[in-house]
């Protein structure tokens, strides 16, 4: 009696976890033992009461796929880096915009453009791809219709 | 990265999913917890070791993210709509006993104490060994013993008396 292993050893016993071999062979042999078996077991019983019969929603992967592959890009440092290359290659294309642009007074408004930017980011992100391809193709029409009208123009 | 998460969705999904469901009681926030968790996995994947199996790391952002609902939503798990009953589709007898003993239980988990709960659910609903709860929860192998000792002792009593006891070890 006095060898008897303490709850502790039988639960994990019970729970088919590793214990010491004399232990095990102790907990089978021993009477008392085998009463706290008892009560320890009803226990586990009860506990496994909490069990749920469930498996994961059907299209759960579809979903957490699309999530996981369509991360959005961060719209404001992307709108100030779209914002800071129009201004650089508008001053490289001609260096009298710079001066026009500071003379103009947009310079107070840049705030607002950048928003305007970074909104069109977040417009552009939740469209789908079916929009996102129409989109495309209306600007690829609209640039071909303008080179062809300045072909004219120029002869 | 992509191919790794898949594979712990079909390996571990439905585990992630059972003990969300636990916590939460309902079919729609426990895919909710179990879509965060795999999100909060595929960003920190760097740090998740191969080497060691996925459940208990998976189990333990899941512990986290139900730990915060349950805090934020103490009053919905004591309202135990546990809709995901509904889809059994048993007899109205069978149902009202079936839903009589889970309000039982889903007021017994909410009274124990969230020491003893966690071991317990992730024992019992995330089927883990007492070496992947010590790690999942960071814990010494004998505390998680003693835990789960405690934790079937008070649910046993909690259930034996019907309504419960009070809970103060929160």
């Amino acid at each position: 009696m006095n060898n008897c292993p303490d709850k502790l050893t039988i639960q994990a016993y019970l729970d088919g976890e590793e214990v010491h071999e004399g232990a095990e062979k102790h907990i089978q042999a021993c009477s008392a033992c085998r009463e706290d078996c008892g009560e320890l077991s009803e226990m586990i019983f009860t506990a496994d009461r909490l069990k749920v019969d469930a498996t994961l929603p059907e299209g759960f992967l579809d979903r957490l796929v699309s999530k996981t592959s369509n991360r959005p890009v961060p719209a404001a440092p992307v709108a100030a880096i779209i914002f800071l290359i129009a201004c650089l290659s508008s001053y490289l294309l001609d260096p009298g915009y710079l001066e026009w642009w500071l003379t103009a007074g947009i310079t107070s408004q840049v705030g607002l453009i950048i928003d305007f930017i970074v909104e069109l980011i977040y417009v552009i992100q939740t469209l789908g791809y079916p929009w996102l391809i129409m989109i495309t193709l209306a600007l690829i029409a609209i640039e071909v219709f303008i080179i062809y009208k300045i072909k004219i123009v120029e002869g | 990265m992509q191919e790794l998460l898949q594979e712990m969705v079909e390996t571990c999904g439905d585990q992630v999913y059972r003990l969300a469901l636990r916590y939460t009681g309902s079919r729609a926030q426990a895919e909710d917890v179990t879509q965060e968790t795999f999100l909060r996995a595929f960003k920190n994947l760097d740090r998740y070791d191969r080497s060691r199996p996925a459940a208990p790391w998976l189990l333990k952002i899941a512990t986290n993210i139900c730990r915060n609902w349950h805090r934020d939503n103490r009053e919905v798990l004591f309202d135990s709509s546990y809709d995901y009953m509904k889809t059994t589709n048993p007899g109205p007898e069978e149902m009202y006993l079936a839903r009589e003993g889970e309000e039982e239980l889903l007021q017994a988990i909410g009274k124990l104490p969230q020491k003893y709960r966690e071991v317990l659910l992730l024992k019992h609903v995330g089927e883990l060994n007492y070496k992947e709860v010590a790690e999942t929860l960071d814990l010494e192998l004998s505390l998680v013993k003693n835990r789960l000792y405690r934790g079937r002792l008070m649910l046993r009593d909690l259930l034996a008396k019907g309504k419960g006891g009070s809970s103060n070890g929160e």
